[in-house]
């Protein structure tokens, strides 16, 4: 593809900000965005904002707070995927020449809906059940096909809460180390998957500065590519609040073909982990590393940021946190942190390429490819 | 009232808290995927969770204003 970077990142500390406007969060995440990449907004020639549950027009509300430039300015949702399609739309506008500079920002309170906020309407008779059920069905059957014992996911579990000891964004920070045994003790939430194996639902906001030049810190767009359902017998028409492993599988092919990379080249990993099982899940189906070599790896610490495949090195929805639209930008702030080298005690020793995954309700994926 | 059909499960989970819908689970509940003839289902599935594997019908049920489509396992 055409050369773009990434130039900007932005993150808001990821936890409960009742008394923050939503617009403020975006407007926060977005300043951070632009100073990290030395930019004026008066550079941004094209805002992409994501948000599942906001205010109608708060796109347009937090746009002109950072300025009246009168750039075009579009609301995107696309439920947990959201921040990452608006990255795509942000990098295809610098890509295409249509300008030089784009913001993405994704922002989201979850933990009080903001006034004039859209709580979606449950739909179909699926709709009011809890979205952890598709994932412990997911685990379920896991365990049953690998033989695996669900210690597996209390080991992957208690990785991502140790890994968000060290990041200071992070909405879940144990005061010690966390054990697999502490995660499967903790309470029940749908077999076999415990409260420390779900997401935590937040508020938060972030921000990425996408450019047609190379500025200092930047990091390349390898590929970044989306895709909605595609056929397969296996998922239930109805039921599943997302789509299936192959829809990974499928976007992912396309990302690394796009790049010309392949997986075994990777160095961090940031994907959608709504529950333990889908990081599992969802590393089988990116084809990073087959069942076997999975369960080595989750059960010695192969999965931290030291290990051979670093995965959710911030702690992923699981312990960073989950404030929906904003999720996405945030795992690619972590991505671009790690390859800049700048993430302090969790860095992973000189990553080169870096992968970032999205998966939203309704059936959106996406894949992002970086590198330096 | 549809025809009770055949499947088979491939995945369940006992979710141990109240269900959505009133008159059924209150005090947790199951939820399976399901091969029949033709497709994949989820469903609602008939006391714990049944393991992979397990045969039985799917049954149509009314539970108050609804018509349920509920997993029940074969006797052993």
């Amino acid at each position: 593809m055409t050369a773009v970077y990434l130039s900007g990142i932005g993150i808001t500390p990821f936890g409960r900000h009742t008394d923050t406007p939503l617009a403020d969060l975006g407007v926060q995440a977005a300043k951070l965005a632009l100073a990290d990449a030395g930019l004026d907004y008066e550079a941004i020639g094209e805002v992409f904002a994501a948000s599942m549950l906001a205010p109608p027009q708060t796109a347009l509300r937090v746009s002109h707070r950072l300025g009246m430039t009168g750039v075009p300015v579009t609301a995107v949702e696309s439920a947990s995927a959201s921040g990452l399609v608006a990255l795509r739309h942000a990098i295809t506008a610098v890509a295409s020449g249509h300008c030089t500079a784009a913001l993405a920002i994704g922002y989201e309170k979850t933990t009080r809906l903001e006034p004039g906020g859209v709580v979606p309407a449950p739909t179909g008779a699926w709709g009011a059940f809890p979205p952890q059920v598709q994932y412990a069905l997911e685990a379920t059957r896991w365990l049953h096909e690998s033989g695996s014992a669900a210690e597996v996911y209390g080991a992957v579990a208690a990785k991502s809460h140790n890994q968000a000891r060290n990041n200071p964004l992070a909405a879940r920070h144990a005061a010690e180390p966390v054990t697999a045994a502490e995660v499967m003790q903790s309470r029940m939430v749908a077999t076999p998957l415990t409260r420390m194996m779900c997401h935590v639902a937040v508020d938060g906001a972030a921000a990425v500065v996408v450019t047609a030049d190379r500025r200092p810190d930047s990091v390349s767009v390898l590929a970044i590519e989306q895709a909605s359902r595609l056929p397969d017998l296996g998922w239930p028409d109805d039921g599943p609040v997302a789509g299936p492993p192959s829809q990974t599988t499928e976007t992912a092919r396309r990302a690394f073909r796009a790049a010309g990379v392949e997986p075994k080249q990777i160095g961090v990993v940031s994907l959608h982990d709504l529950c333990v099982s889908e990081e599992v899940v969802t590393l089988l189906a990116l084809g990073l590393v087959d069942e076997r070599r999975l369960v080595e790896l989750a059960v010695s610490d192969g999965l931290t940021s030291t290990g051979q495949l670093p995965t959710n090195t911030d702690g992923g929805c699981i312990a960073r946190g989950h404030p929906f639209a904003a999720t996405p930008l945030a795992q690619v702030g972590e991505i671009v942190t790690q390859l800049r080298g700048n993430a302090g005690p969790r860095q992973v020793p000189e990553p080169r390429v870096g992968l970032a995954h999205a998966a939203g309700g309704g059936g959106s994926c996406v894949v992002a490819l970086l590198g330096v | 009232m549809s025809a009770e059909r055949q499947a088979t499960v491939w995945t369940s989970t006992h979710v141990p808290s109240a269900s959505p819908i009133d008159g059924f689970g209150a005090d947790g509940y199951a939820v399976a995927w399901v091969d029949t003839a033709h497709e994949r289902l989820q469903v609602l599935a008939s006391g714990d969770a049944p393991e992979p594997g397990t045969r039985g019908r799917i049954v149509t049920t009314p539970v108050g204003d609804l018509d349920l489509d509920l997993f029940v396992a074969d006797a052993r």
